[in-house]
């Protein structure tokens, strides 16, 4: 079973876990908001900078914090975590970045505000979600495909001559 | 001479950042509200009002920061609903 921890910030009231982010050009530490309330998984626009990801494919129009934004898709971003036993777990997912509609320093801090955030779409790579807030056990756990050996003389082989 | 940390290196000094960050966040949110900071080795290395200011300071600094845990730290009274 794979196991990632969740940290809780009591102060903030956010679940978050660590990460290092790759792309084809860069790998940066950053964290993750885990939010069920988000269908997709968002990178922050400065962190997508920092990854050298490029800002072509356009996705789906999203709504946020009062505001509509243009968000582009980028599919080959690789997120690495860590579990408690200290195992590397690494997932391949799209992530979609949202791009101020002006380059005004106002609109681009404004995207430095938003977090990065795991969303739903990271639990349907198999990842059951655990949370008990009150004794601070929050972790994302899921079963490790085992492949079996290939045999070409198991048992559901039948020979055609006896 | 550059050493190049690897993943879980990288992952473990996170995490005991992301830690200590949580610990202090009231603190922290005290002194640095509306800012963004950089943290390293349960210290914070530098902070400043946007990202650009803050990597460009790293920079300057000589500090790689792709190996640096940055946190935004909201205002004492705001409330952040995705």
């Amino acid at each position: 079973m794979i196991k990632l921890k969740l940290f809780y910030d009591k102060n903030l009231k956010q679940i978050k876990i660590p990460s290092v982010l790759k792309s084809s050009r860069n790998r940066i530490v950053s964290n993750f908001i885990f939010d069920t309330g988000s269908p997709h998984t968002i990178l922050n626009y400065s962190d997508s900078l920092r990854l050298g990801i490029p800002h072509v494919t356009k996705s789906e129009i999203i709504r946020m914090g009062g505001r509509v934004y243009q968000s582009y898709i980028f599919n080959n971003f690789e997120i690495i975590f860590k579990s408690p036993e200290k195992e590397i777990i690494k997932e391949i997912l799209p992530v979609r970045v949202l791009k101020p509609n002006s380059l005004k320093m106002e609109r681009i801090e404004e995207m430095d505000r938003f977090p990065n955030i795991l969303g739903i779409d990271f639990l349907e790579k198999g990842y059951k979600f655990v949370c008990d807030i009150v004794n601070e056990e929050i972790y994302l756990e899921k079963e490790e495909l085992k492949t079996e050996p290939v045999n070409q003389y198991n048992n559901s082989f039948k020979p055609l001559l006896n | 001479m550059f050493v190049m940390l690897s993943d879980l290196q990288l992952l473990d000094y996170s995490e005991e950042n992301l830690e200590w960050f949580q610990e202090n966040s009231k603190q922290i949110q005290e002194k640095f509200e509306r800012k963004i900071i950089a943290i390293k080795g349960k210290k914070i290395i530098a902070s400043a009002d946007n990202m650009n200011l803050l990597l460009s300071t790293l920079k300057k600094e000589g500090i790689d920061s792709s190996e640096i845990l940055i946190e935004r730290v909201p205002a004492k009274n705001e409330i952040i609903i995705l």
